[in-house]
């Protein structure tokens, strides 16, 4: 016997009022549970794991000796060119994290045959993108934040005052990144295979977002796509708010930045949360939910 | 047989027309065509959740898988060319304390119906009901009353312990945190995994996974078990140990449960109705001893002295009327009869010499249902 307590029989439950539950506590419990299970597979592959880590390390190194070489005069870094690609890739990673953890988290349960057990368990799917996301934001923030030590150890300089409005810019970045993320994996989850319009995306984000030079030094033909990727406004805005010179680089201020990235994030969020939702309700249609 | 092979193909070359195969393809897209209009003409309807005690309903469901749309074929090739039809006008209804066992042969549409109940696919039309709730408009509500056990073990966290495996679900599952690493225990007493609590899945027995994947959807006191061939992979023992918690869950706690197997020994040991489904449609439904009398021709097996004696009287009795010799196997003879015993020797007037024995033998279930899927497809009978 293993108890009775929510036998409620038919007529209980056709009392219950789902409204009446605690749905932030739900997203917050189906956060918790993604977390700790994230952390439990990662833990389960410890060299993997380890080695994975210590990769986010080889650009800060590589661009070390790099900017060693850049000593082009009059170049607006705002800085030093090493301080200035820490903070490009320091923006990658924060968003890419955001934009790709959802679907990678989809990845491994489509591929270990778990996403039909997710999807039966009694968890609103508009929580699933926040809650599946949970571990490698929490990595991203990790890496980040190790990347950034060494590029200090390294002799990068930044200004401290810049730090609050830097953390806004990361943190509505990520959430910008998560809605795009979440659009994509609206299309992993009915082809059931990974996104191909997501990875050509995260490469030209690279190209075309400053992340290794100032965005000015594109093409005037080409400048104009830079636009379209919010690296590109993450990262003028951590270099606004965190170089020594920061505030004289050509661009928005990081205070507008914030304000882009929170119109985005208010727009774009609801947008890909409904997407997401039609997506699920089209897989059901089509019945192809189940059977990866 | 031939039926089946047709059906796969049977490794045949293509270029040969089967007249047979042609209409059988041409009859499936009128079936899916009527099925399609009559899910248009259903659209928008709303219907009334059905006046009864059962736990699960379903009413007149049919569900046509259709081909991709074209533009989702440019992401991934549509794995049907055609419409097919998974479910047809498909209607049951399971009581609390009761166990239904879904049978049928593969691509009979077990799965869909599991699908469906479990908010993973939409009826094209029809409507079904778990306590009460349209599995359709309130899928999230109708998971909470639901545990499901799928086929494949590859949904359990194999990386995990057993107890990771509970906690995680359970958290999913809304269990208050209080109340979880109790319920998790007690969950894992009650499926005899207890002391392989910290076990990780990878380490399990085939049978201790089946039991984990009961657990799991035993965790959250479902009212209603959904479990798809739960013992298809575990030996006959722990098979048998499976199916007795099974029905203890249903009994004490007044669940209603949703069983497919294909070990249809362990279905006659459940004691209680079972649906037989082919190609979409019920083909029977109730319970096994009304099955039995419907369908099942009486057997006698005769065991003889010796195999001289069985084979003339082999010869002799494929002359009877009424009589249809099964089997013949050294000393023993088997018929399928009528007739009954004493009629069977009155007629046979002193040929059969050299009788042992004689006694009544069961159809064995298996032989039963193949022989009502194979041989009187076309019927559909409800008891």
């Amino acid at each position: 016997m293993i108890g009775t307590e929510t036998s409620r029989g038919a007529r209980g439950a056709r009392g219950a009022n789902p409204k009446s539950s605690n749905q932030v506590r739900r997203l917050w419990e189906a956060s918790d549970a993604f977390l700790r299970l994230g952390w439990r597979q990662a833990i389960s592959y410890p060299l993997g794991f380890f080695m994975s880590q210590v990769s986010n390390f080889l650009p800060i190194l590589i661009f070390y000796f790099v900017s060693g070489l850049v000593t082009r005069p009059g170049a607006a870094f705002g800085g030093d060119y090493f301080s200035s690609v820490v903070i490009g890739l320091l923006g990658v990673k924060l968003l890419d994290s955001g934009l790709r953890g959802f679907g990678a988290q989809m990845d491994v349960a489509i591929n270990r045959g778990w996403l039909e057990m997710f999807l039966v368990e009694p968890v609103r799917w508009r929580f699933l993108p926040i809650a599946m996301s949970q571990w490698p934001n929490f990595l991203g923030v990790f890496a980040v934040a190790t990347m950034l030590a060494l590029a200090l150890a390294l002799g990068a300089t930044f200004d401290p005052s810049g730090i609050p409005i830097a953390l806004a810019i990361g943190a509505l970045g990520m959430f910008a990144g998560l809605a795009i993320g979440t659009m994509s994996a609206s299309i992993k989850v009915l082809a059931k295979s990974g996104d191909p319009v997501l990875l050509l995306y995260t490469l030209m984000a690279q190209l075309f977002s400053g992340v290794y030079f100032p965005v000015e030094r594109l093409p005037a033909g080409l400048k104009w796509l830079s636009y379209f990727f919010p690296h590109t406004y993450v990262i003028q805005g951590l270099r606004k708010a965190l170089l020594p010179d920061g505030e004289t680089l050509p661009g928005p201020s990081a205070f507008s930045t914030v304000m882009t990235l929170l119109i985005f994030s208010v727009l774009a969020y609801p947008l890909a949360i409904w997407i997401w939702g039609r997506a699920l309700e089209y897989g059901r249609k089509l019945g192809v939910l189940s059977g990866y | 047989m031939a039926r089946y092979n047709k059906r796969s193909g049977g490794g045949r070359d293509r270029s040969e027309r089967d007249p047979a195969a042609e209409e059988r393809r041409a009859a499936e897209s009128v079936r899916a065509e009527r099925l399609l209009s009559l899910a248009q003409s259903q659209k928008g309807r709303r219907l009334k959740p059905p006046e009864t005690d059962a736990l699960v309903v379903v009413e007149h469901v049919s569900k046509v898988y259709v081909p991709s749309p074209p533009w989702m074929r440019l992401l991934l090739r549509s794995s049907i060319r055609k419409p097919v039809v998974a479910l047809e006008d498909f209607t049951l209804d399971v009581r609390p304390g009761q166990i239904l066992a879904v049978v049928g042969p593969n691509g009979a549409g077990k799965s869909t119906l599991f699908r469906v109940l479990t908010g993973l696919t939409t009826p094209t039309s029809g409507r079904a009901y778990v306590c009460g709730l349209d599995v359709t408009q309130k899928s999230h509500e109708v998971r909470r009353m639901i545990g499901f056990a799928p086929a494949d073990e590859k949904t359990l966290l194999l990386r995990n312990t057993c107890r990771e495996n509970l906690v995680f679900h359970g958290q999913l599952q809304g269990i208050p945190k209080r109340k979880l690493m109790r319920r998790v225990n007690e969950t894992l007493d009650f499926v005899g995994l207890g002391p392989a609590a910290d076990r990780v899945g990878i380490a399990l027995s085939t049978g201790m996974k089946a039991r984990l994947q009961l657990a799991r959807a035993l965790l959250h006191r479902p009212q209603v078990l959904i479990l798809d061939e739960p013992t298809s992979t575990v030996d006959p023992i722990a098979a048998y140990e499976l199916l007795e918690l099974i029905k203890k869950v249903v009994k004490e706690q007044g669940a209603a449960a949703l069983i497919s197997s294909h070990r249809l020994e362990e279905i006659e040991a459940l004691h209680d109705d079972v649906v037989l489904l082919d190609e979409g449609l019920v083909k029977y439904r109730g319970d096994l001893d009304t099955l039995r009398e419907l369908w099942e021709q009486p057997r006698l097996e005769i065991i003889f002295h010796g195999e001289a004696e069985c084979l003339a009287a082999s010869r002799y009795l494929q002359r009877m009327p009424g009589v249809e010799v099964v089997g013949v196997e050294g000393t023993t003879l088997t018929l399928a009869t009528a007739i009954g015993l004493g009629s069977l020797f009155a007629q046979a007037n002193g040929e059969l010499s050299g009788v042992q024995s004689v006694q009544d033998v069961k159809l064995p279930l298996r032989e039963l249902l193949a022989k009502i899927l194979i041989d009187k497809a076309d019927q559909t009978v409800q008891s």
